[in-house]
C-alpha cells in the first residue's frame, strides 16, 4: 500500500505532512516513511534516522574500445540524446548525457561498445523510531533523478504501509515518484499561485489514472478560490491544516510537531484517519 | 580551409547567429573553391540537449576545421576540440563580415593551408 504525498507548487508542506503523518500513523500499523526528494532529500531532518545500509545508484554508460571502432556513426544515429558523437578520426561519449538505455551497445557492428555502470546517487534505509525509514539521495551534479527514484522504490517494504514524499512540480520527478500509488495526497495551499500549480497537479494525476485527495495547508489564510475549485472538480477533500507558527517553529528546530504539541497531534490523528478511509475505498 | 559560422538565416549577408548548437544555420565557406554551403539547423533548436554535439558532429564529417560563433557550450567545445575543430567565439555582425574579419587576421595560415 502506497500513498504518496504531492504538490504542484512547492513549499506547500509534503514533507511536514508526511513526516508528521508517517509519525502518527507508526503508532498503529508498519510505516515506511520513503523519501523520493532525491535532489534534496529532507525528510530526514525531522526523523532523524539511523542510517543502516547505504546502496549505490549506477546507471550503465557507453564506453567505446576505440581500436575496435571503425567511426560507422551507428551509435550515433541510434542515439535520441546526442550523449555520443562520432566524426571521422574519434568517438567521444557525453555519460551526464545518456539515459542508459543500451541502444548504442547494441547498435554497433564491431561490438567496440560496452557499458559500465556510472554513480548518480545512493538509496539509504534505516529506522527511525517505530518508523522504517528510506531515502533516495542524487549525487551533487547530476540531473536526473528518475534512475535513484525508481532504485529506491525497489525497496519499499511489502508488509508496511508507504508514506511517500514526493519531489515538488509536475515533471519527471514528480510522476516517477507517484506512479503506482495507491493514493496521491496532494498538498495544497489556499492562495492563487497555489492554486494555479495544484490544477496542473490534478492534470497530471488525472493523467496517471491514480486516485487522488487534496490537504489544504495553512487552511485558515489566503482565500477560499482553492476550496470552490475543489468542489466544481469534484477532488476529495482530506484535511485541513491551519497556518500555526509552531509548525514552523518545530521545523526549524527539526522536530515534528505534532510530537510536541497534543492539538497538533490531534489534526494529525484526524487527518490520518481520514486518508485511511479514502486509500480503503 | 573550410569554415562554419553560425548563422541566422540561409545567405551570406545574414547575421550571425550568437549560438552554436542552436543556430538557424550553419553556413560553411571553402576557401579553396570560394564557395558557400548552407545546412539548416532548426531542428536542434527545440532539442532538450546535446544539440552542440549533434553539431560538432556534422562540420566534423564535413571536414570542417575553423567554427566563427558567438558563444558555444561546453560540451560542444569538447566535441569540437577532439574533432580537432578551432573555435572563435564572441563574433558578430554579418556572416561575410565575419568571414573577412577571420581571412583578415590569419591570412598566412589560410594560404598555407590552401
Amino acid at each position: 500500500m502506497i500513498i504518496a504525498f504531492a504538490s504542484g507548487k512547492g513549499g506547500t508542506g509534503k514533507t511536514t505532512v508526511s513526516t508528521n503523518l508517517a509519525w502518527v500513523l507508526g503508532q498503529s500499523q508498519l510505516v515506511q516513511y520513503v523519501d523520493c526528494d532525491v535532489e534534496e532529500p529532507n525528510g530526514h531532518l525531522f526523523l532523524h534516522p539511523e542510517i543502516r545500509e547505504a546502496n549505490p545508484v549506477t546507471i550503465p554508460v557507453p564506453e567505446v574500445d576505440q581500436e575496435s571502432c571503425t567511426h560507422c556513426g551507428a551509435c550515433s544515429q541510434a542515439c535520441r540524446f546526442h550523449a555520443i558523437a562520432v566524426a571521422p578520426a574519434f568517438t567521444l561519449t557525453f555519460p551526464e548525457l545518456c539515459h542508459g538505455c543500451g541502444l548504442c551497445s547494441q547498435v554497433c557492428p564491431t561490438g567496440a561498445i560496452r557499458e559500465v555502470p556510472r554513480p548518480v546517487g545512493v538509496v539509504e534505509s534505516g529506522r527511525s523510531g517505530e518508523l522504517s525509514f528510506l531515502q533516495g539521495r542524487m549525487n551533487v551534479g547530476e540531473s536526473m533523478s528518475p534512475p535513484v527514484i525508481r532504485s529506491a522504490k525497489k525497496d519499499l517494504s511489502p508488509a508496511a504501509l508507504a508514506i511517500l514524499d514526493a519531489p515538488p512540480g509536475t515533471s519527471c520527478p514528480a510522476s516517477t515518484a507517484i506512479t503506482g500509488a495507491d493514493l496521491v495526497v496532494v498538498v495544497g495551499e489556499p492562495t492563487r499561485f497555489g492554486l494555479h500549480d495544484l490544477s496542473l497537479a490534478v492534470e497530471l494525476i488525472r493523467g496517471m489514472g491514480l486516485q487522488m485527495g487534496v490537504v489544504i495547508n495553512r487552511a485558515d489564510w489566503g482565500d477560499d478560490q482553492l476550496e470552490r475549485y475543489l468542489e466544481q472538480e469534484s477532488i476529495p477533500m482530506l484535511g485541513r491544516l491551519p497556518h500555526d507558527r509552531r509548525i514552523a517553529e518545530t521545523a526549524s528546530q527539526g522536530v515534528l510537531a505534532a510530537q510536541v504539541y497534543p492539538e497538533i497531534h490531534g489534526q494529525f490523528i484526524q487527518l490520518a484517519d481520514s486518508i485511511m478511509a479514502a486509500v480503503r475505498q | 580551409m573550410r569554415v562554419a559560422i553560425s548563422a541566422v538565416g540561409a545567405t551570406p549577408t545574414s547575421q550571425v547567429d550568437p549560438r552554436l548548437g542552436r543556430a538557424h544555420y550553419l553556413m560553411i565557406y571553402d576557401t579553396a573553391s570560394d564557395s558557400w554551403e548552407s545546412i539548416d539547423n532548426q531542428k536542434n533548436i527545440g532539442a532538450p540537449g546535446g544539440a552542440g554535439i549533434a553539431v560538432a558532429e556534422m562540420l566534423a564529417q564535413k571536414h570542417v576545421t575553423r567554427v566563427l560563433t558567438g558563444a558555444c557550450g561546453p560540451k560542444a567545445l569538447q566535441a569540437l576540440t577532439a574533432a580537432k575543430i578551432q573555435v572563435e567565439e564572441n563574433v558578430n555582425g554579418t556572416v561575410t563580415e565575419a568571414l573577412r574579419r577571420f581571412l583578415t587576421a590569419n591570412r598566412s595560415t589560410v594560404d598555407s593551408a590552401e
